[in-house]
C-alpha cells in the first residue's frame, strides 16, 4: 500500500466497494458474468464456467479458513464429496434440489465441526497432517461396500434435474445462471462475514492466536466457526457440482481436488476471500483446459495430464516466490500504477 | 499371527526410513517437505529405467546422486528464498514442487512412450532378490527383510553421522539452538544443504525399497510420503529415534488393522487405520510421543 492512502471514516473501511475502479469493475463485470452466454452461446464454455464457479466456492471456503484464520485443511475434497452425495441423497428422499444443496451443506458442516475440534490443540504442521488424515479417511470410507448405497459404489450416482416450479434449470444457460446466482449469494455472505467483527476476530486468530485470546477473542470458537464455514462452502460446491453434472462418483473428488483448491487459493490471493478464490479457480480450471485444447488442436494427445501437473507446479512456485499474495495483489499493483499514472510514487 | 506381527515390524522399518527424511529436514528448517513422495517416486522410476542396463546395485548407486542433486536444487531454488515466511507457505511451495516433479516424470514417460522405437516396459529388477527365507517356523519375505535391514543400516549410518562427525554435531547444535550454534561458527547454509541431501537420499532409498516390495514402480509409490506422515507424528517431528518407534507402530497398526478390522469395516481399512491412530495420539499429546513441546509466548 503506498503511503498516503487512508480512509478517514470507519464506514469507508467497512464498505463493500472501496474504490471507484471497483465500482466500475462491478458495474461492467457483474452483467458481463451473467449475460455473456446469451451473446456467445457455447455449451463447452458454459460447462467450464460452471466448473470455475463451483471450484471457486470451495476455494472461498478454504480461503476463509487459510487466508483469514490461518488454519489449514487439506480435506476440502472429501467435504465436497460428502456434500455431493448428501445432497443427492436428500433430493432422493424428497427435498427440493435447490433446498437439498444448502441442507447438505449444513449437515456436512457438522462433520467439519468434528474435524475442526483438533485445531484447538494442533497447529500448522500437525493440523495439516491431521486434516490430511481426514481426507484419506473419507476417501476410504466412501469407497467401502457398506457406503455403496450412499455413493453408488463403483458406479456413478445420478442426481435429479434441477428445477424451480415449471422452470427447467438442468441444462445450458438456465443452469449457469442458477449456479452463478447461488455462488453470488454465498460470496456476498462471505464478504460480509470477513468485513464484520467476525472477520476481524478471525484475522486476530491468524496473526497471533495467543495475543488474540488475551484481548478477549474466543479463539476456539472462531477457529471452529472458520472450519464450519469452510466445510459448508465445500459441501455446497460439491452439491452444486453434483446437480450441474447430474452424476458424480467417488472418483470425482479426491486428494488431488484438495490440492487443486489449495493451489487456487495460493494463485488467486491468500486472504482475499472472494476475488482471490474466483481468479484462482479461473486459473486452476482454465489453464489445464486451455492446455488440453491447445494440444488437441496441435494433434498431440495423452500428454495433457502431465503438462497440467507441470504447469500447476510451476504456477504455484512462481506465485509463492514472486507474488505471495497472488493475482489479486498483482491487480492491485496495476490499479495503483494507473492511479498514480505518470509517476511511480506519490507524495 | 506371529508372522503378521513380524511383517508389520518389517514394514515399519521402511516407513521409518522414509520418515527420517522428513525428520532430518524438519530439524534443520522446521518445515516438512511434501514433495518427498514425488522424490521417492522419481527415484523408483529412475531405478526402473536404469536397471535393465545396469546391475541392480549399480543402478541404485547411480540414482542416489541424481536425487541428491534434485534435493539441493529444491533447497536453493525454492525453499531457501522462502525461509522466514509463514511455514504453511513453504509447505505449499513444496506441494508445488511435488506437482512439478511428478508432472515432469509423467511427461518424460509419456513422451518416451510416443517415440518410435520405444521398448515395451522392461521388467522390474528388484534391488533385493525375490523369495522367502525360512527361519525356524517363520517364513520371511526376503524383500521385506532386506528392506528392513537396509533401513537399520541407514539408521546406524545416520546415528554415526550425528554422533561422531563434526558436521553431524554441528547440525544437532543448529537444531537445538540456532543463534548460539551460528555464534560458535557453524555455517547455516552447510547444515541446511546437508540435511536436504540426506533427506533426498532417504527418499531415494525408501522409494526404491517400497517399489520393490509392492511390485514395481507405480503412482502408489508416492504414497510413501503420506504413509510416513503418521510415523513422524507418532514419533514426534524432531526425533530420529522416535521415527523408528513410530514406524513400527504404524507398520503393526496397518497389518493388524488389515487382519482384524477389515472384515468388519470393509477392505482397505488397514491403510487408514494408522492415520486414525495418529489423530487419536495427537488429541492426547499434540506434539507426538517423543516430540519436543513448544512453549508459546506472545
Amino acid at each position: 500500500m503506498p503511503a498516503g492512502v487512508f480512509f478517514e471514516k470507519h464506514e469507508k473501511v467497512l464498505a463493500f466497494v472501496k474504490w471507484p475502479i471497483h465500482k466500475a469493475a462491478l458495474l461492467v463485470g457483474l452483467p458481463l458474468a451473467f449475460l455473456w452466454p446469451l451473446v456467445f452461446p457455447n455449451d463447452y464454455l458454459l460447462r467450464v464456467a460452471i466448473w470455475v464457479i463451483v471450484w471457486s466456492l470451495a476455494a472461498a471456503g478454504f480461503n476463509l479458513l487459510f487466508g483469514l484464520t490461518g488454519q489449514i485443511s487439506l480435506a476440502q475434497g472429501a467435504f465436497m464429496a460428502l456434500g455431493a452425495f448428501t445432497s443427492i441423497q436428500l433430493a432422493a428422499v424428497g427435498l427440493h434440489p435447490l433446498l437439498a444443496i444448502p441442507a447438505a451443506g449444513v449437515l456436512v458442516s457438522g462433520v467439519g465441526l468434528v474435524f475442526g475440534l483438533p485445531s484447538l490443540r494442533l497447529k500448522e504442521l500437525y493440523l495439516l497432517i491431521s486434516t490430511l488424515a481426514a481426507q484419506f479417511f473419507f476417501d476410504w470410507f466412501l469407497r467401502t461396500e457398506q457406503m455403496a448405497w450412499f455413493t453408488g459404489g463403483a458406479y456413478a450416482k445420478y442426481a435429479p434435474p434441477l428445477n424451480l416450479g415449471p422452470l427447467d434449470l438442468s441444462y445450458g444457460y438456465p443452469l449457469y445462471v442458477t449456479v452463478a446466482v447461488i455462488a453470488t449469494i454465498h460470496f456476498l455472505a462471505l464478504a460480509n462475514l470477513s468485513r464484520s467483527y467476525i472477520g476481524r476476530a478471525l484475522k486476530a486468530v491468524r496473526d497471533r492466536d495467543i495475543a488474540a485470546e488475551i484481548i478477549g477473542v474466543d479463539v476456539f470458537k472462531y477457529k471452529l466457526l472458520a472450519f464450519v464455514v469452510s466445510t459448508y462452502m465445500a459441501a455446497v460446491a460439491g452439491g452444486l457440482w453434483a446437480f450441474a453434472l447430474r452424476s458424480v462418483s467417488v472418483e470425482s473428488f479426491t486428494f488431488l481436488t484438495s490440492l487443486e483448491v489449495l493451489a487456487a487459493v495460493l494463485i488467486g490471493g491468500v486472504g482475499r476471500v472472494v476475488w482471490g478464490s474466483l481468479l484462482g479457480s479461473l486459473f486452476v480450471v482454465g489453464v489445464p483446459e486451455a492446455i488440453k485444447n491447445a494440444l488437441a488442436l496441435m494433434g498431440l494427445r495423452g500428454i495433457d495430464i502431465a503438462l497440467r501437473d507441470v504447469v500447476f507446479g510451476a504456477l504455484i512456485l512462481t506465485f509463492l516466490l514472486l507474488e505471495p499474495l497472488g493475482l489479486v495483489e498483482l491487480l492491485r499493483k496495476v490499479k495503483e500504477r494507473i492511479r498514480l499514472f505518470p509517476f511511480r510514487y506519490f507524495g | 499371527m506371529i508372522d503378521l506381527v513380524i511383517d508389520g515390524v518389517l514394514r515399519g522399518g521402511i516407513y521409518a526410513t522414509a520418515a527420517v527424511g522428513y525428520v532430518i529436514l524438519y530439524r534443520s528448517i522446521k518445515v516438512i517437505n511434501l514433495a518427498y513422495g514425488a522424490m521417492a517416486l522419481l527415484a523408483a522410476y529412475l531405478y526402473w529405467m536404469l536397471t535393465p542396463q545396469l546391475h541392480p546395485l549399480l543402478g541404485f548407486l547411480a540414482i542416489l546422486p541424481v536425487v541428491a542433486l534434485l534435493a539441493v536444487v529444491a533447497d536453493k531454488a525454492v525453499v531457501r528464498p522462502m525461509l522466514g515466511e509463514p511455514v504453511i507457505q513453504i509447505i505449499a511451495a513444496t506441494i508445488g514442487l511435488g506437482y512439478l516433479i511428478k508432472g515432469a516424470l509423467l511427461l518424460v514417460l509419456q513422451l518416451g512412450y510416443a517415440l518410435p522405437g520405444y521398448q515395451q516396459v522392461p521388467y522390474e529388477t528388484p534391488l533385493l532378490p525375490r523369495g522367502f527365507v525360512e527361519l525356524g517356523a517363520l517364513r520371511l519375505d526376503l524383500n521385506f527383510l532386506g528392506a528392513f535391514l537396509a533401513s537399520i543400516v541407514a539408521f546406524l549410518l545416520l546415528w554415526v553421522f550425528y554422533k561422531k562427525t563434526s558436521l553431524g554435531i554441528a547440525m544437532r547444535a543448529m537444531s537445538n539452538d540456532r543463534p548460539s550454534a551460528v555464534a560458535f561458527g557453524v555455517r547455516p547454509t552447510e547444515a541446511i544443504t546437508t540435511s536436504w541431501i540426506l533427506a533426498g537420499l532417504l527418499a531415494a532409498i525408501s522409494g526404491v525399497l517400497y517399489a520393490g516390495i509392492f511390485g514395481g514402480p507405480s503412482g502408489s509409490v508416492e504414497y510413501i510420503g503420506v504413509k510416513a506422515l503418521p510415523v513422524i507424528i507418532l514419533g514426534g517431528l524432531d526425533s530420529v529415534g522416535g521415527a523408528l518407534v513410530g514406524g513400527v507402530i504404524v507398520g503393526l497398526a496397518e497389518v493388524l488393522g488389515k487382519l482384524l478390522l477389515d472384515p468388519y469395516l470393509g477392505g482397505g481399512f488397514g491403510e487408514v487405520f494408522p492415520l486414525l491412530v495418529m489423530v487419536a495420539v495427537l488429541l492426547v499429546r499434540p506434539y507426538g510421543l517423543f516430540g519436543t513441546e513448544r512453549i508459546e509466548r506472545v
